[in-house]
């Protein structure tokens, strides 16, 4: 119920489309990823300082961690051939000579096999949520506005306490 | 710009940073204390304790006080104690997940202390057997008849074997025997070969068909002469199978008597192992001072190499990469430590502490040197140690001079108990390690000894006096096998001693009756080697039949046919010496 009232009020806010994508690709990214890495460190600060809608953002890091429990394998998998990769080797190599590549992790399967499918994923996530976006607010909007389900939540308490929040801009 | 950023967003990461940094600094002492409780207390498999830990970030490093660890098999005790570690790390190095100590610092450190509660045991050991286990020899006389008919004897397991042995090896030899040449057959040939080298042969054919008849006999001959090298080498080996276990069933009977006779005054193993028991402990102690390096410290590295490895699967897998840092895991370039023994502070010092030394081209080099104190002359302990692929490789050597003992109690049983009044020890040794493999000797000198012992048991008077009347003892110590679990071997003469003196309490009646019984060991073995040695001497005679026939054979074949041929050679030279003298003018 939550996720669909924060659902609801992000595609009604005034963000625009992009901010509401941006910030479900970033969420993607934190939740594909195993949550105690560095480089989440990273998209935390991004999310923080640029304008991308918290609630998109939540939404999608909720969404995508349940999603990684059954993606979790492929991203072994692709952090294993990719570490494995005999052409790599010298890029790795350097890379676990360095404190930062130490820092970073990069050396765990699952690590470097989400990252790298969270970053793949980043760009087509975006798009096709930014696309979703423009075309709910252009078709359906005025629609689900008069739907009972959105009134209702629009009435509930979770929905006045989003209200009274400003986390989205 | 202000479309894209949220200032407020900025400033409460930086508050989250600096929260979290904060928390760091404050709780970094605690968290360091605890963890470090916590993972010692994981290999240690018992209570841990640790007084405070701090850090400095400028060099940064990090102090520990009072660190006390129960000894699991001892929870009163302390394995290890120390009063302050202090070490000097690089924290650069730490974020390659590798501990690169600059300076370590180990003060006060002491072994086996006693600890002011007992501490908690999380994985109990086994233990080990200790000196109150230690089988005396049985105080009340045994029935000598039972005993001499329970006794392993020696005398019919060798005399066993002799026989089997023989009995196998005269079927080979008596084979080969009869697979030799007879007389009348070598006779034969000889004949044929006479009657060849005075046929007058004439015509070349003749000559030709002489030689073929020859050569024929020759290969015969030859058949003959294997076969007689066979049956030579046979009884080499035969005799060289059935040599030891002659000689092994004529020793029998006197071993058998000497094991009888020191059971029958009491128990010989139990008494010639009394050096081990005595002062195995005690020496054994000392030697895990020594091999502190090696003993302790080297099992300890290989262990985190391994937990390395094993921790190193949960959800995905880390992948360790070749380290172009050539950085070892664990560095200790410096090391400082003092060990508090009997009282005294006995500094040693430490280079390049590590497991991975192929990284760094160097062995870990440690050595202790202390002079005069008023417990000892003078420690000089030194060597080194480095891991390689064919394992553990080093070498120490030690020197102790005038370390005076303290007063202990060395043997607590309830009919036999020793205690070191006062004594004097000088060691030295020395130890190489290859491949895992020690290989090392020492001595201990106990130029100056004082013991006490206390028996109620009559018998066991013997060794109880014996005990008091020393005066010194050299102990001879042998190391080897895998240094993870040393063979420690001690040998003196005091087991021998106090043997002989209890096999000299024996009552006369025993004495009769185990000479008796020692004829009768002696008249079974000479009745299998008297055999044995009557079908030796059949063989050799079956040998020099063997060399007669050889050097017939060998003469036999050196027959030529040189005569009818020169023979033939001068009756043609002197047809063409009539043919010329005719054709000349």
């Amino acid at each position: 119920m939550a996720l669909l009232a924060r659902l609801l009020k992000a595609l009604h806010s005034a963000n625009s489309p992009w901010q509401l994508a941006l910030g479900f690709a970033l969420g993607m990214l934190l939740g594909l990823t195993p949550l105690w890495r560095p480089h989440n460190l990273l998209v935390l600060l991004v999310v923080l300082a640029t304008r991308v809608n918290l609630s998109m953002f939540l939404l999608g890091w909720a969404l995508f961690s349940l999603l990684a429990v059954g993606l979790d394998p492929v991203s072994v998998a692709l952090g294993e051939g990719l570490l494995a990769a005999p052409a790599l080797q010298g890029l790795w190599e350097a890379l676990y000579a360095t404190g930062i590549g130490r820092l970073s992790q990069f050396n765990h399967t699952l690590t470097l096999g989400s990252l790298v499918l969270g970053l793949v994923l980043f760009l087509p996530i975006a798009v096709i949520s930014k696309v979703f976006i423009v075309r709910y607010r252009q078709h359906m909007q005025r629609w689900a506005d008069r739907f009972f389900l959105v009134q209702w939540l629009k009435t509930s308490r979770a929905f006045k306490l989003f209200q009274t929040m400003r986390g989205e801009s | 710009m202000n479309s894209i950023f949220r200032w407020q967003g900025l400033v409460g990461f930086g508050v989250f940073i600096a929260t979290l940094a904060v928390l760091v600094a404050l709780f970094l002492d605690t968290g360091l204390r605890l963890a470090l409780v916590w993972a010692l207390e994981d290999v240690q498999g018992a209570e841990v304790n640790v007084e405070r830990v701090e850090h400095q970030w400028q060099p940064f490093g990090v102090s520990v006080y009072s660190l006390a660890m129960t000894d699991p098999a001892n929870p009163d005790t302390n394995q290890l104690e120390a009063q302050r570690i202090s070490a000097t790390l690089n924290p650069w190095s730490l974020l390659m997940q590798k501990l690169e100590v600059d300076q370590l610092t180990i003060d006060g450190l002491a072994l086996s202390t006693p600890r002011q509660s007992t501490g908690a045991v999380y994985r109990p050991v086994e233990q080990q057997d200790t000196v109150s286990t230690f089988a005396l020899p049985e105080g009340a006389p045994k029935d000598i008849d039972s005993l001499l008919a329970a006794l392993p004897l020696q005398t019919p397991q060798a005399a066993d074997a002799l026989k089997q042995a023989y009995q196998q090896q005269q079927t080979q030899v008596k084979a080969a025997y009869e697979n030799l040449p007879d007389k009348s057959r070598i006779d034969d040939y000889k004949q044929k070969i006479d009657a060849l080298k005075q046929a007058d042969t004439k015509s070349p054919e003749a000559i030709l068909a002489a030689k073929q008849q020859l050569d024929d006999i020759k290969k015969a001959l030859k058949k003959d002469q294997q076969a007689i090298n066979d049956f030579k080498q046979t009884v080499a080996q035969a005799r060289e199978a059935i040599s030891p276990k002659l000689a092994a069933l004529k020793a029998a009977p006197g071993k058998d008597y000497a094991q009888a006779k020191a059971l029958a005054g009491g128990d010989a193993g139990a008494i010639t192992d009394l050096t081990r028991h005595l002062f195995g402990d005690k020496a054994a102690q000392t030697v895990s001072y020594l091999l502190a390096a090696t003993d302790t410290l080297a099992p300890m590295l290989n262990s985190s190499e391994q937990q390395q490895e094993a921790a190193s699967r949960a959800e995905g897998r880390w992948i360790t990469f070749d380290d172009a840092s050539k950085i070892p895991d664990v560095w200790i370039k410096d090391a400082s430590v003092s060990v508090i023994l009997l009282d005294q502070t006995l500094s040693t010092v430490w280079q390049d502490i590590t497991y991975q030394h192929d990284l760094i081209g160097k062995p870990t080099r440690f050595s202790a040197t202390a002079s005069t104190s008023p417990r000892w002359q003078g420690i000089d302990l030194k060597g080194d140690f480095a891991f390689s692929e064919t394992g553990l490789n080093g070498q120490q050597q030690w020197d102790i001079k005038g370390l005076l003992l303290p007063a202990a109690e060395l043997l607590n049983s309830p009919r036999l108990t020793t205690a070191l009044k006062d004594g004097l020890l000088n060691a030295s040794g020395k130890l190489s390690i290859s491949g895992n493999q020690l290989d090392g000797n020492g001595r201990f000198n106990l130029p100056r000894l004082s013991m006490r012992a206390d028996t109620d048991n009559q018998k066991l008077r013997v060794i109880a006096d014996a005990l008091q009347q020393l005066t010194s003892l050299n102990v001879g110590l042998n190391l080897s096998g895998d240094y993870r679990t040393p063979d420690v071997a001690f040998s003196s003469d005091l087991g021998r001693q106090l043997a002989s003196a209890m096999v000299s309490s024996l009552s006369p009646e025993v004495e009769q009756k185990l000479n008796q019984w020692q004829s009768g060991l002696l008249n079974d073995a000479n009745a299998q080697s008297g055999a044995t040695e009557s079908g030796l001497g059949q063989w050799q005679q079956w040998l020099s039949n063997g060399d007669q026939m050889q050097q017939q054979v060998d003469k036999l074949l050196e027959t030529q046919l040189d005569g009818a041929l020169d023979k033939q050679k001068d009756k043609l030279k002197d047809k063409l010496k009539n043919l010329l003298g005719k054709d000349d003018p």
